[in-house]
């Protein structure tokens, strides 16, 4: 993982600065937006989340294997490493959600 | 022990998921939970089997368009683990030297020095109790152990008399 990854901040929805864009809410975390269903996941396990920390999320999603599909017309992306997938959407700059123990078997 | 009370409770929601009572939202936070209950290490493949279906719920919901049909095979895997895990725990014998129980107690094994061996099988209900063959095969290893300790304690109690 790279310093600048390291440097993502792991916090509460409430704690991130936040952007709308379509009248959707986004937390800005690093160069990335993410919903609020993919904020409280990543939330450590002791406080209901997948444990699974921003600067790991953009290493998935700059270096994992990447498929495509399309969804309700737009195209959302499944980044894969090990049993880790993240999907995003607008080519990658809107994480959408985050699974560590998706497994990969239906993607 | 597995939370018996929790996976019932799963096997319903899924159930009810089934059914189109419920969203799969409330279906991934009922699987996450049950996931979260189980503390026990021996239990840990089933945890880590109810967290994956978690997740592949959750991507089914953000990249399938057909959401319920796509999901049907997670919910047939999840309700048949449970019934296996629910059937596995149900099946455990335990006891101590003189008095065995299966079935949470529905089915009771017992020895009297004085007057002999019992079984008692009847379910709360009051109805006769439902064996899974793995069940049935533990009830026979459990008899088979009691009758020993039964022969034991009978050629002991003959000594002292």
């Amino acid at each position: 993982m790279n310093n600048e990854n390291d440097r993502l901040p792991w916090k509460k929805w409430e704690d991130y600065e936040k952007e709308i864009i379509s009248d959707r809410e986004y937390a800005r975390i690093g160069n990335r937006l993410y919903t609020r269903h993919a904020v409280e996941r990543s939330y450590p396990a002791s406080i209901g989340g997948r444990s699974i920390a921003p600067a790991f999320i953009e290493e998935v999603v700059r270096t994992g294997t990447v498929r495509k599909v399309v969804v309700g017309r737009i195209e959302r992306k499944i980044h894969t490493s090990g049993t880790v997938q993240i999907v995003t959407e607008d080519d990658g700059n809107i994480v959408v959600t985050v699974n560590p123990f998706s497994g990969g078997k239906k993607q | 022990m597995i939370c018996q009370n929790a996976l019932k409770n799963l096997l319903t929601v899924c159930e009810r998921y089934r059914n189109r009572e419920i969203e799969i939202e409330e279906l991934k936070t009922s699987v996450w939970e049950t996931a979260r209950m189980i503390t026990d290490v021996q239990e840990q493949g089933l945890r880590n089997f109810l967290r994956q279906a978690e997740g592949e719920l959750d991507m089914i919901q953000f990249t399938c368009e057909n959401i319920f049909e796509e999901s049907l095979e997670i919910i047939s895997g999840l309700t048949e683990k449970i019934a296996s895990a629910i059937e596995d725990d149900s099946a455990t014998v335990t006891g101590n030297e003189r008095e065995m129980s299966m079935n949470n107690g529905d089915i009771r094994i017992w020895i009297e020095p004085d007057t002999g061996f019992f079984i008692r099988a009847t379910a709360e209900s009051g109805d006769p109790v439902r064996l899974s063959g793995e069940g049935a095969r533990k009830l026979a290893e459990a008899l088979a152990i009691m009758a020993d300790r039964a022969d034991e304690i009978g050629n002991v109690h003959q000594a002292a008399v």
